[in-house]
């Protein structure tokens, strides 16, 4: 039963990590579904599979069973490539601890996924600079990393994210390095881009910000315990 | 010295907790160090070795020069003349190069030595180990054979006798008096010489006086303080003085002087240098991987060493215990390229190469463990201050830095530094290889005028004593017998076989034209020969014939020139019936009957000269000891050359039982060895270059591997951002192409400078020949891209999830 607002949706996912003779067991049996125009929050204690599950719906990984449908795209069948592709095209990263290249600057963070899909020069700067404007970064290109604040950086990696124009916006715990004012701040952007338009899965201990998402999905020893709907 | 010690130890406990790193560097500096010491013995015994005289610094050979401008030996007359001139030369010394048959072993034995004139041992400054020199009056005409024999003739032939010492030994047949043995090693010439004979220079009447007969090597000794400039000048005042009293006379044209190192070494030097030079290359390339080596570590380290700043040690403390522990690593890379050295001089002697003069006294001595240590002391230093200053550069702020820039592309400044240093030094190791390789193969191509192969070249005289008129009976016997054995296709005669190292020239006068005017006589090459020469040497005939059994000395005299003495004298004229003399003593006017193909006669790689050919039945009589000094046999054969040679030498005893066989070589040997650029040199520059540049690989594959190893955290972003494999490839191969390039480009500027002294060495290439600074960089740039692609690949494979967990 798929229906064109559906932009994810996961049957009883698996994932098991093998390491040292012992089964990890980070997933097991998760039903998962994002609409589009959705903001969901994911929550749980720590090593309760969050991350992994993002990883899986960001296509950084791959489930060890069940099935999973990106955008009308059953993403089993696809080889590496087409999974860069994907990745590249259809998703925005960002996280935890930011991870912009410190050998470019603002700009040229940016940039990097763009450059990927072989878009002209041109193209990719107005891309760049709408989003750089869009997180309040334009006055800051030349810049690199290491010359910025937290709260800064994570606005450029949003950015980086936001530029390609993905299906989906994944963020693990995107203020967990941040104070709670920087925090703020990124995390009033994410609920303003989810008010343009944008889907969003993000990941969060802070009950706070997980106010800002439609809905909460409670995760716990790998399996999905509860889902709340937020009265906003 | 406590403290080394406890920087010693401390240093060696390291090494041996990171077995890995120390065998990767120890290994490296040994291949540098090894190929070193190896190439430092052989030219500490060929070019460093003390000279078997007193203060050779002082010694010069002295030469008369020519109207042509060239150096040529004295002429008796002109010898004379010049010693008698007060002024440097008034108590030179002379000698000539001599060949006698020693009788009394199993074998005759053909020995060479040399005739010299008595004050030659005073004047080189060396006195015999037992007996005496010569007497004065030993050095008159006539006053009898006495002999000094050389230590190395005197153990092996007569067993150290002390008891010959006034004993008579048999020389040609004849009784010489031993009165004398010299000191071991002490050779003037040239090092297979074993004895010596009074010169017994005889001033009348004598075929040697003649003053177109230039025999005679001559060395005197500068005056203590006064240089080879001042000595120039005096001279060339007294050949000012000369000319004035006598414009056509020898005098006037004055001497030229060369020290006896450069006489007795400067054949050799350029090619030597040049292997050590590469060497050096070497060294410094596997240097640059050490130190590349150490910075990877020193930033694992940098932990360590800040907590030893924090505990108080001084900076200077810091870099003295990091310098400590690479000089004991450039010591055990030394003491494995001592074993390297040692295995590497045992195949350089086993092989002989004809480069390497004294092989045979090449050997790890102290004076090379001296160099090696010296050399272990630099290195150690060289491969560890800048790693050391790096790693005790413990700047908290800037680390901390580093470490919130989190990616970063993963090595510093040094080390790219390092990586296009190597490179390019590999790559003008490479390209000097690639000239010495063209230069090989254009003169390989080079048509000799000649086929060299299946020859057997042997040297034999006539039995002393054979009267004159049946010396070329006794040939003839011998070559019948030679082309009678199987296999033989021809067996061919000559004073001076091609590229056998003897080219003696003879001014010649040509028919009609009327004699130049002053001292520049023509000149033209001399040889000697017996009938079927060319067709045996497969020399073209162009016109007429070559010489046959009838031109014997009854018959008019005939001569057959070369191609280009026909162009030079009679252009576009047909040469044959033309008449020219050789301006000898007993010259005759010769009908030139044949016209041959020029033969390159020194070597592939030299220039050919104008050439008369003469029966050697028709020399006059004047020359005719010189005959009876020796000929050359070549022998064209289909069979086993090793097997002939027994045949031979059993056939030369049937015709006399007392003619030894001697300097037995093959033609092709005799064409490998006479170019200025060795096979065997081109073998061990291309191994020194193929040694640098894989060296230089290993080098470009450790930094990107380390450099990857320091970006995985970027990769795994880049790959999360939908980065496709290929680019990832292309993102770290082009990082690494980038810095091979870069080190290309500075080789080649480098080698552009730096091939110029290898111009002597090269023929037919030039040493900025285009095509060499084409293929070799891109050879070079082919091969780092290779070495980058396994690190490439590794970073392609790159997982992201794991890489971007480390938080
Ligand atoms: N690559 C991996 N290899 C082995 N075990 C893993 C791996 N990634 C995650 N895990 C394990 O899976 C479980 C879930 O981890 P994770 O998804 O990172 O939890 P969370 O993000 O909710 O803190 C943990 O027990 C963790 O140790
Ligand atoms: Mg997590």
């Amino acid at each position: 039963m798929t229906d064109a607002g559906t932009m994810i949706r996961m049957e009883n996912i698996t994932k098991v990590f093998y390491t040292d003779e012992v089964e990890t067991h980070a997933l097991s049996g998760i039903h998962m579904e994002i609409r589009k125009g959705e903001y969901v929050s994911i929550a749980g204690p720590s090593g309760s599979g969050k991350s992994t599950l993002l990883a899986l719906i960001g296509l950084l990984d791959s489930p060890s069973d069940g099935s999973y449908v990106l955008n009308s795209q059953p993403v089993a069948s696809l080889n590496i490539s087409e999974r860069s592709r994907i990745r590249n095209r259809e998703i925005g990263f960002i996280f935890q601890s930011f991870n912009l290249i410190g050998d470019l600057n603002v700009y040229e963070n940016v940039e990097l996924p763009l450059t990927y899909r072989g878009m002209p020069a041109a193209e990719r700067k107005t891309r760049v600079q709408q989003a750089l404007e869009r997180v309040g970064m334009n006055h800051r290109t030349k810049h690199y990393p290491s010359q910025l604040s937290g709260g800064q950086q994570q606005r450029v990696a949003v950015a980086r994210a936001l530029a390609g124009s993905p299906a989906i916006l994944l963020a693990d715990e995107p203020t967990g390095n941040l104070d709670s004012r920087n925090a703020e701040a990124v995390m009033d952007l994410l609920r303003d881009l989810h008010r343009e338009g944008a889907t969003i899965c993000m990941v969060t201990h802070d009950p706070r910000f997980a106010r800002h998402a439609d809905r909460t999905i409670h995760l716990f020893d790998g399996r999905v315990v509860e889902e709340t709907v937020e009265v906003n | 010295m406590d403290r080394v010690f406890q920087d010693l130890r401390y240093g060696w406990r390291l090494l041996r907790k990171n077995p890995g790193f120390a065998a990767v560097a120890a290994l490296t500096l040994a291949l540098g160090i090894g190929a070193n010491t190896a190439m430092f013995s052989v030219i500490n015994v060929v070019l460093l070795r003390p000279l078997p005289f007193k203060d050779p610094d002082h010694l010069m050979f002295v030469y008369q020069t020519m109207a042509n401008g060239n150096p040529n030996v004295f002429s008796t007359p002109a010898y004379l003349e010049w010693k008698q001139q007060q002024g440097p030369l008034a108590d030179m010394a002379a000698l000539s190069p001599v060949q006698l048959n020693l009788s009394g072993g199993a074998l005759p034995e053909r020995v060479t030595g040399a005739r010299v004139s008595q004050n030659l041992f005073p004047v080189v400054g060396a006195e015999p180990l037992l007996g005496r020199n010569f007497a004065v009056d030993e050095d008159r005409p006539g006053s009898g054979r006495t002999i000094i024999l050389s230590h190395a003739l005197w153990k092996t032939r007569f067993d150290s006798r002390a008891d010959l010492l006034g004993s008579p030994i048999t020389l040609n047949g004849a009784p010489y008096t031993v009165v004398g043995v010299m000191p071991p090693g002490f050779h003037v010439l040239n090092d297979n010489e074993l004895f010596w004979v009074p010169l017994q220079l005889e001033t009348v009447n004598a075929q040697t006086s003649a003053r177109n007969i230039h025999w005679l090597y001559a060395l005197a000794r500068l005056p203590q303080g006064a240089d080879q400039a001042q000595a120039d000048a005096v001279l060339k005042a007294i050949a000012a003085r000369l000319k004035a009293q006598d414009p056509t006379g020898d005098g006037g044209f004055g001497i030229f002087l060369q020290s006896i190192r450069e006489f007795l070494t400067g054949n050799v030097k350029p090619a030597l240098l040049l292997l050590m030079g590469s060497v050096g290359f070497v060294l410094l390339i596997a240097c640059s991987n050490v130190a590349n080596l150490l910075l990877a570590r020193g930033t694992a380290r940098q932990r360590e060493m800040s907590i030893r700043t924090a505990m108080g040690a001084m900076r200077i403390r810091v870099v003295r215990q990091l310098l400590t522990e690479s000089l004991l690593l450039a010591l055990i890379g030394g003491v494995l390229g001592l074993g390297l050295a040692y295995g590497a001089i045992a195949v350089l002697r086993a092989l002989r190469p004809p480069s390497i003069p004294q092989i045979a006294s090449v050997a790890i001595d102290g004076q090379v463990l001296g160099y090696t240590l010296l050399l272990c002391m630099v290195v150690g230093v060289v491969f560890g201050i800048v790693p050391a200053l790096e790693a005790s550069r413990t700047d908290v702020n800037e680390a901390l830095k580093e470490g919130a820039r989190g990616a970063s592309r993963g090595f510093g400044k040094h080390r790219m530094v390092l990586v296009v240093t190597e490179t390019a030094l590999a790559s003008i190791l490479l390209i000097g290889a690639g000239l010495s390789l063209k230069s090989l193969w254009v003169a390989a191509k080079v048509d000799p005028g000649f086929d060299p192969s299946g020859v057997l070249t042997f040297r034999m005289a006539a039995p002393t004593g054979l009267p004159v008129e049946q010396i070329p009976l006794f040939y003839q016997q011998v070559l019948d017998k030679v082309r009678a054995l199987p296999g033989v296709q021809s067996a061919v005669l000559a004073r001076n076989l091609p590229m056998s190292g003897g080219d003696p020239s003879m001014p010649i006068a040509i028919e009609g034209t009327p004699p130049p005017p002053s001292q520049t006589p023509v000149v033209s090459r001399f040889r000697s020969i017996g009938p079927g020469y060319f067709h045996g040497l497969q020399t073209a005939m162009l016109r007429g014939r070559e010489f046959d059994e009838n031109d014997s000395k009854a018959a008019p005299s005939v001569a057959i020139v070369s191609q280009s003495l026909a162009h030079l004298y009679w252009p576009n004229e047909d040469p044959i019936g033309k008449r020219l003399k050789p301006e000898m003593p007993g010259g005759q006017w010769c009908t030139v009957v044949g016209l041959a193909a020029d033969v390159r006669h020194w070597a592939a790689d030299v220039d050919i000269e104008p050439t008369v050919y003469y029966p050697y039945t028709q020399v006059p009589d004047s020359y005719l000891p010189l005959l009876e000094g020796s000929m050359s046999i070549a022998v064209r054969s289909s069979g086993s050359q090793a097997g002939l040679l027994s045949e031979i030498r059993s056939v030369v005893a049937e015709v006399n039982k007392g003619v030894p066989v001697s300097d037995v070589k093959t033609m092709d040997e005799m064409v490998e060895d006479s170019g200025s650029l060795r096979r065997f040199d081109m073998w061990l520059i291309g191994t020194f270059a193929v040694l640098a540049l894989a060296l230089a690989g290993i080098g470009i594959y450790g930094v990107m591997a380390y450099s990857v190893s320091q970006r995985t955290r970027e990769i795994g972003i880049r790959i999360a951002l939908g980065a496709q494999q290929e680019s990832v490839l292309r993102l770290i191969v082009g990082q690494g192409a980038k810095l091979a390039g870069t080190g290309v480009v500075v080789g080649l500027l480098g080698a552009f400078a730096l091939t110029r002294v290898m111009a002597s060495l090269l023929y037919g290439v030039s040493p900025t020949d285009c095509w060499t600074f084409v293929i070799v960089p891109l050879l070079v740039l082919f091969f780092i891209v290779l070495a980058c692609y396994v690190p490439a690949r590794r970073a392609a494979r790159v997982d992201p999830i794991i890489a971007l967990r480390y938080e």
